[in-house]
């Protein structure tokens, strides 16, 4: 009996756990692609490509999401890429998604990456202190995302002010910054 | 309507008629101006904040932040001019509204910018305006924001500028009545007191006053015009009584030497008439008198004639017989020419002596036309003029014969010498005249040449007259309506065209009354 009540906990809590993950990633695909809209890339392309590190899953929900269209209506690619497979990440993609690992370890590690004008998305908050342009975190049960401005201009990439206003920021930089 | 008012009233009627109306138009021109103006700041302002609220609400929209959005939409939560405010999503749902207790039904789009809906007639009342716009990301569409807001704030600002416009009104005109009736008093006070003095002179005529004025403008010269125009009467009053007296003396001496004019040119026409008299008379006489002269030397050579054979006892009955004849019809022509001649002889004394004696007589008036007539007879048969009479035979009055002598002598030179200067088949001189009531009325009328307008003007004025080179003096007329209107005591008139001779109507009373 009490080995039958245990599975069902453990049943009942891996449910749980799977649909809250399933919530929450539903709604980051979505962030994710309003950020095509609140950042500005040095270079435009007609195609958004949108990459995914180490989870080919969500990569399948962004696309199923999306349907290779953004919400403005571009097209959109998302690339799913495996642990290991960052070599030459700048020509690939504009929004490159960390998931399931820290940066800290991983990206990082990567030379001149500030040179690829790549927006660079982490799950974990502390990322946003090592490399990390973006990351989300939950507070009030609710997803947040913060902001490292400092980061984002020395990579070349620029931010809407209404953005700036809405999120969190660390390292704020003046008007008259330059890198 | 202000004519019948003094000059004070109306100098202060129009200069505040005047006021009002400029005042009235600028300050109307002023309120459409700033309705106009405030409603156009209105929108601007409602559009701009409309964009701001969109700006705020478009990341939390874009990240599906409905708490977010409304914490940006309670912007407009103290405005109370604000009736709704909504924001939509970009498939068009209701994402938020302002006030999210009340039960709210989403509008349906299509998007107008800005629309004011206005359904009162009131000029004051502007309705609610609507504002609808994207909410957007630089191009990229993220949802709309509707409002709609009350205009009201625009209608207490009209009504409270109306109110502010009437008192400014009314305080103008209080200040224009107030400055005209100042300026009444400055301007308009000398010139009444000068139409007071006047006034009084005109009522006491008093020419000795004067009117003085200090200041040195336009009024001065008024008051000094009108001081010299009072000297000026009041010199001519004072010489007046002696200046009449001298003109009537002027006058009346005139008046005496016309007469004396007049009485002489009368007696110099009479003279006149009487020497045509007179010519005609010799005329007329030296036919009888030929005649008889004949007849006498017929009778003398008979008589001789026959004594002769007498004496020389030759004489036969038969030229006796024939003798006797001759002397018998000679005997009777010279008989007839001696009366003719007698008849001739009387009628000029008669007339004559009625054109010198100025004594009213009994006379026949057919009678006395006939002889008037036949003194003319000779010079009538030579310009083949008929002359016919017409009236009473029995008639009689007692009058001036040598009047009606010398006015029908006058007309009937008239019509010799005007009427018929040229030669008219038929020509014809027609007197007619008829007892009508205690006159006579006296009708001339001939077919000659008639008169024109230029002349019948002026016919009874003396020295008018179409032949002066011919010895005509004018005063043919002229003295034939003075014997009739003063000496006679009646009235003429005529009536007269071009070429269709003239026709006089004299009435005369039958009875005159000796002065």
């Amino acid at each position: 009996m009490l080995k039958k009540f245990t599975v069902f906990l453990f049943l009942s809590l891996f449910i749980i756990s799977t649909l809250n993950a399933s919530s929450e990633d539903k709604i980051k695909s979505m962030y994710i692609g309003r950020f095509s809209m609140f950042f500005k890339w040095p270079i435009k392309s007609d195609t958004f490509n949108m990459c995914i590190y180490n989870d080919s899953k969500f990569a399948k929900i962004l696309k199923k999401e999306y349907k290779n269209r953004l919400p403005n209506g571009s097209a959109l690619n998302v690339i799913a890429i495996k642990v290991g497979g960052l070599s030459n990440i700048g020509e690939k993609c504009h929004i490159l998604y960390s998931r399931n690992s820290s940066i800290r370890k991983n990206i990082f590690l990567l030379d001149d990456f500030d040179k690829t004008n790549v927006l660079l998305i982490s799950d974990e908050y502390d990322d946003i202190n090592h490399g990390a342009m973006v990351s989300f975190y939950l507070k009030d049960n609710k997803i947040r995302f913060v902001i490292n401005q400092k980061k984002l201009l020395d990579s070349g990439l620029n931010v809407s002010y209404k953005l700036l206003k809405y999120a969190k920021v660390v390292n704020p930089v003046d008007r008259d910054y330059v890198k | 309507m202000l004519n019948n008012k003094s000059l004070t009233s109306q100098l202060i009627i129009y200069l505040m008629l005047t006021s009002f109306s400029v005042v009235f138009i600028g300050i109307s021109f002023n309120i459409w101006y700033s309705i106009i103006y405030e409603k156009e700041a209105f929108i601007r302002k409602s559009k701009l904040e409309s964009r701001l609220v969109a700006e705020l609400v478009s990341v939390p929209l874009a990240f599906y932040d409905e708490n977010e959005v409304k914490n940006n939409l309670n912007y407009f939560k103290d405005r109370t001019e604000i009736i709704s405010a909504a924001v939509y999503s970009l498939d068009k749902k209701l994402v938020v509204h302002l006030n999210s207790d009340e039960e709210y039904t989403p509008k349906n789009f299509p998007i107008d910018e800005v629309l004011v809906e206005n359904d009162s007639l009131m000029p004051w009342e502007f309705g609610v305006l609507k504002i609808r716009i994207e909410i957007k990301e630089d191009l990229d569409i993220l949802g709309y924001l509707e409002m709609e807001i009350d205009t009201a704030i625009l209608t207490e600002y009209f009504i409270d500028f109306v109110i502010k416009s009437i008192i400014f009104l009314i305080l103008l005109m209080i200040m224009v009545y107030f400055i005209s009736i100042s300026l009444s008093r400055k301007i308009l006070k000398p010139i009444l007191s000068l139409a007071s003095v006047a006034k009084d002179v005109a009522q006491s005529k008093d020419y000795s006053v004067r009117v003085s004025h200090n200041a040195k403008n336009e009024i001065t010269t008024l008051y000094s015009a009108f001081n010299i125009l009072l000297k000026d009467t009041e010199s001519l009053t004072n010489n007046l009584e002696s200046r009449v007296d001298s003109r009537t003396k002027e006058l009346v001496h005139s008046l005496e030497t016309i007469k004396s004019t007049q009485a002489q040119l009368i007696e110099s026409e009479k003279m006149a008439g009487l020497g045509s008299l007179v010519s005609g008379l010799a005329h007329e006489v030296n036919t009888p008198l030929g005649n008889a002269l004949t007849g006498g030397s017929i009778i003398s050579r008979e008589a001789k004639n026959l004594l002769n054979q007498v004496n020389n006892g030759t004489l036969k009955k038969s030229t006796l017989v024939d003798g006797l004849d001759i002397l018998d019809k000679s005997a009777q022509t010279l008989h007839v020419s001696l009366a003719r001649a007698a008849d001739l002889i009387r009628s000029f004394k008669r007339i004559s002596i009625d054109q010198s004696v100025e004594d009213q007589q009994k006379f026949y008036l057919y009678e006395y036309i006939e002889n008037i007539v036949l003194t003319f007879s000779t010079k009538l048969k030579r310009k083949e003029i008929d002359v016919k009479i017409y009236g009473d035979k029995e008639l009689e009055i007692k009058s001036f014969p040598g009047t009606y002598a010398q006015i029908l002598t006058n007309l009937i030179q008239n019509s010799m010498l005007h009427g018929f200067a040229k030669n008219i088949e038929n020509a014809k001189i027609i007197i007619d005249f008829k007892v009508v009531d205690e006159y006579v009325v006296l009708m001339y009328e001939d077919n000659g040449e008639g008169m024109d307008e230029k002349i019948k003007s002026v016919a009874f004025e003396p020295f008018t007259t179409t032949k002066r080179n011919s010895g005509g003096t004018g005063l043919g007329l002229n003295i034939l309506y003075n014997l009739v209107s003063q000496k006679l005591g009646g009235t003429i008139n005529f009536v007269s065209k071009k070429n269709m001779g003239v026709r006089f109507e004299i009435k005369l009373p039958l009875v005159i009354e000796q002065k």
